[in-house]
């Protein structure tokens, strides 16, 4: 196996000294990076003093302390878990099947089981590094709170590691075989998206039913569902796995850790070994057959289409159509978009069900403004991280095929518009559908018309960052198809979505300033609470399309032409 | 020389530097409407430069393109609408099909929809693509990407065409038809610049030939006046333009390597570049 961790030498090399790279992705890339670690470091932080704060309030009911512990350190297991399937499907595809030197590795005299394996352990490596600080800072902040030993650590990090490698493992398996027996890129691509649709909707499914569990009214009950029950309700998730290997190691949880690591090396020997010795047979045919398309029946052209009937001309809305062609046609985006549809209907039902329970007593003024930005900026939120695949990123996603625009008589102000409304779409169609659900409901909130404005407002200022940032920081190797070839598209997207994320975040600070100062206000500024906010996002979203139309208007134009 | 006003593309000291490296240095050419112009240089001379700024797609370090009289960098939107561009390699939009292309490229240029759906047809009949224009373009081969790129640039009737090594990919029958219609449309008075590194097609296409090394352009005029210019010697002996091209771009000196490297039974001819150990 000498090839194979030669393979893997080279691939960790330029990968860490990112060769061939200019400066600005140098940049890119280095942000990226120290975002992790901040990330990784804000949630150990806040946990920790989370974990600190339950050892005082219950220090005298272990009991009730463990369950709660049990609860959150398994809840961010989960999240771990949806996060590596959401990010792994797609990473470990790209890795395996698209770098761009696996054709090379191919044709020469090595087994293809080596170029599997290096990629194989690349892709792991890329996971592991992507999830790491959603999950594992949470663990050591558990560790730190409970004074534990160094023991401990290591426990928990080789736990996590078995995690992740049940689900590259299983994934892995689940692609090769996808790869290896589907016809056409298309089916392939269905089925590869929809089981990591499926996979996530287990989890959420699986969360949602061991949540009703807690909802008698015995306190013991309670505490046995909301720690050791939970567990034992979701026993078939490889998260909860994790979960009862590392606190059966402790004492005062009651849990058997026994089961569960026989389950994590089980599963994740078996699946690395299966997917690892089948890809000798199975991988090169895979590879090969990656970019079939199989030749659709012959389509009957519209008679107008044909004779030419009234169709909308200029730079904006054939390049909008084309995208959207190209939006219709591409799987992941169906991908993405349902994975957002999903999250936003779990969001939307543990609202309702939180709002059941609740008091019948009239909320005040100040909880009526915080609900009714959280209703604007959750889908506007789903919308971001649709697009921040798509219509955000849609000029890198010209690619190689991007001298097509370059070379026609396209205006800069024209097509910026264009990738801007395919941007705005998904934030707009979230935002739409769901004030007007949200009209059915009996959620308190403002009124319907401002939430429509806010909608729309932070729907533009979203998609102007995002198109924006797409401008002054183009990536023409992401590819059109899941994703792009080998980890720099992964940045790209992840910068896209980061940047929506924050937007939101400032828009929400926008949208609660009012009621931050509400004394200042005094007790009748109800018009002021409800509508300033709104006017001020309004003026941010037409702050960003004038920047959106100058600046990155003018950037682009040198895009166009001098590259 | 050729009177300036009457230039359909004209370079004017066109360079460009990457870092040290000057790609194409202090370039002036002209070419007339309805002439065939051809590029002609070793890999590495800096024809695709060229031609991507004269269509506009990079700016020049310092110089000036113009295209029917329009300066390329101060209006590229005007210039690009006058001129047809086909890249050396065919990258196209894999989710759309070959019609769905033409269409967005006849859309872009704002031509009249009846007519470019007419255009299409014949397009795609011409290049043989009528069966597949509804494939998606993922599934098309490189020399059928070719094809469709060669349509697009077609497609608005430009008046002057740019084609960058347009037969690389393609089968003898089609790069016979490609050559042929390029011939159609200089005589109907559009202008053709192509460049390519193979001899022949600079032989037989072209009215006048340019000669690219280094950056910069070493010879130009029609075949005729080449041969008649620039080899002397070699009295009587019938010589082809590769000679020609050979002794003005430098390649002279390899013809006895390579000489050297294929005679067999050398014991020193592993050793040389291309040897194998
Ligand atoms: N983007 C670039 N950065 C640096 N050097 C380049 C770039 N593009 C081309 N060059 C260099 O410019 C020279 C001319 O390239 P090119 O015009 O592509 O040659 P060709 O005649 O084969 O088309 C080459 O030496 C090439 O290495
Ligand atoms: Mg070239």
């Amino acid at each position: 196996m000498d090839s194979m961790w030669l393979i893997l030498r080279q691939d960790l090399k330029s990968l860490a000294l990112g060769r061939g790279r200019t400066m600005r992705q140098r940049i890119g890339a280095a942000s990226l990076a120290l975002l992790w670690i901040i990330l990784g470091c804000a949630l150990g932080y806040g946990t920790w003093r989370l974990f600190g704060y339950l050892g005082d309030v219950f220090g005298a009911a272990p009991d009730f302390r463990a369950a709660v512990e049990i609860n959150l350190l398994n809840a961010s297991n989960l999240f771990v878990l949806t996060m590596a399937i959401l990010t792994g499907m797609q990473m470990t595809y790209r890795t395996v099947y698209e770098s761009p030197d696996v054709g090379f590795l191919l044709c020469q005299p090595v087994p293809a089981r080596a170029v599997f394996g290096a990629k194989f352990l690349s892709s792991f490596i890329a996971l592991a590094a992507m999830t790491a600080p959603w999950g594992f800072p949470v663990w050591l902040a558990f560790g730190a709170a409970r004074g534990l030993g160094a023991g401990f650590y290591l426990l928990t990090a080789a736990a996590f590691l078995l995690l992740l490698m049940v689900c590259h493992g299983v994934i892995s398996l689940v692609l090769i075989a996808a790869m290896r027996f589907l016809p056409g890129r298309k089916l392939k691509q269905l089925f590869i998206a929809f089981s990591a649709i499926f996979g996530i909707l287990t989890v959420l499914v699986s969360q949602m039913l061991s949540a009703r569990l807690s909802q008698s009214g015995d306190p013991t009950a309670i505490i046995e569902s909301l720690g050791r029950g939970q567990l034992a309700a979701m026993w078939y998730l490889p998260a909860t796995w994790m979960t009862r290997a590392v606190l059966g190691c402790l004492r005062g949880f009651g849990v058997s850790g026994t089961g569960g690591w026989a389950a994590l090396v089980g599963l994740s020997a078996l699946s690395s070994y299966a997917s690892f010795s089948l890809s000798e047979k199975w991988y090169l045919a895979g590879w090969a057959g990656r970019g079939e398309e199989i030749s659709p029946a012959k389509r009957k052209h519209r008679k107008s289409a044909r004779t030419g009937g009234l169709r909308l001309q200029g730079a904006y809305w054939s390049v909008l159509r084309k995208d959207l062609t190209g939006f219709v046609r591409d799987p992941l985006v169906w991908y993405t978009a349902a994975v957002a549809a999903i999250g936003l209907g779990f969001f939307a039902y543990n609202m309702m069900n939180a709002a059941g329970k609740g008091s019948p007593v009239t909320p005040d003024p100040a909880e009526i403004a915080i609900l009714s930005a959280l209703m604007v900026l959750m889908p506007v939120l789903m919308g971001g991280v649709t697009s921040a695949q798509t219509g955000g990123v849609s000029l890198s996603r010209e690619g190689d095929a991007f001298w097509i625009l370059r070379a026609c008589p396209v205006g800069s102000r024209e097509l910026i518009l264009a990738k801007f409304t395919y941007a705005m779409l998904p934030p707009l169609a979230f935002s739409l559908v769901f004030q007007v659900f949200l009209e059915f409901t009996a959620l308190p909130r403002g009124r319907f018309w401002l939430g429509l404005i806010g909608g729309v407002a932070s729907s533009a200022a979203v998609a102007a960052l995002q198109v924006a940032l797409d401008v002054y920081f183009p990536d023409f190797s992401l590819k059109v198809e899941f994703g792009s070839s080998g980890g720099k598209g992964t940045g790209k997207i992840l910068m896209s979505m980061f940047s929506s994320m924050a937007m939101l975040a400032l828009i929400a600070v926008v949208l609660l300033v009012p009621v931050m100062f509400r004394e200042r206000f005094g007790g009748d500024a109800a018009l002021v609470l409800s509508a300033a906010p709104y006017a001020l996002l309004l003026a941010l979203a037409l702050g960003l399309m004038w920047f959106l139309l100058g600046p990155a208007a003018r950037r682009l134009k040198e895009i166009l032409t001098d590259m | 020389m050729i009177m300036w006003g009457r230039a359909v593309i004209r370079a004017v000291n066109l360079t460009k530097r990457y870092g040290t490296l000057s790609a194409v240095n202090g370039l002036n050419l002209s070419v007339k409407p309805g002439e065939i112009y051809g590029f002609l240089g070793p890999n590495g001379a800096g024809k695709t430069t060229t031609i991507k700024m004269l269509v506009g797609l990079l700016a020049p370090t310092s110089g000036e393109a113009y295209i029917a009289g329009i300066n390329v960098a101060q209006d590229p939107v005007a210039a690009k609408s006058v001129l047809g561009y086909v890249p050396d390699t065919p990258h196209v939009y894999e989710r759309l099909t070959a019609r769905e292309l033409l269409r967005f490229v006849g859309d872009l240029r704002r031509l009249p929809p009846r007519k470019t759906e007419q255009r299409i047809d014949e397009l795609m009949a011409l290049f043989e693509l009528t069966d597949r224009q509804d494939e998606l373009l993922g599934s098309f081969s490189h020399g059928m990407r070719q094809k469709v790129c060669i349509a697009c640039a077609l497609l608005g009737e430009p008046k002057v065409l740019f084609l960058d090594e347009p037969t690389v990919g393609l089968d003898p029958k089609s790069a016979r038809l490609v050559k042929d219609v390029l011939r159609a449309i200089a005589d109907a008075g559009g202008t053709v610049f192509l460049s390519t590194h193979v001899l022949e097609i600079a032989e037989r296409m072209c009215d006048r030939v340019g000669i690219i090394q280094n950056g910069t352009l070493i010879a130009e005029g029609t075949v005729e006046e080449l041969r008649s210019k620039t080899v002397p010697g070699k009295e009587g002996a019938a010589f082809s333009l590769e000679d020609l091209f050979l002794k003005l771009t430098g390649g002279e000196e390899y013809r006895d390597l390579i000489r050297h490297l294929s005679s067999e039974g050398s014991p020193s001819g592993a050793e040389g570049p291309g040897g194998r150990r």
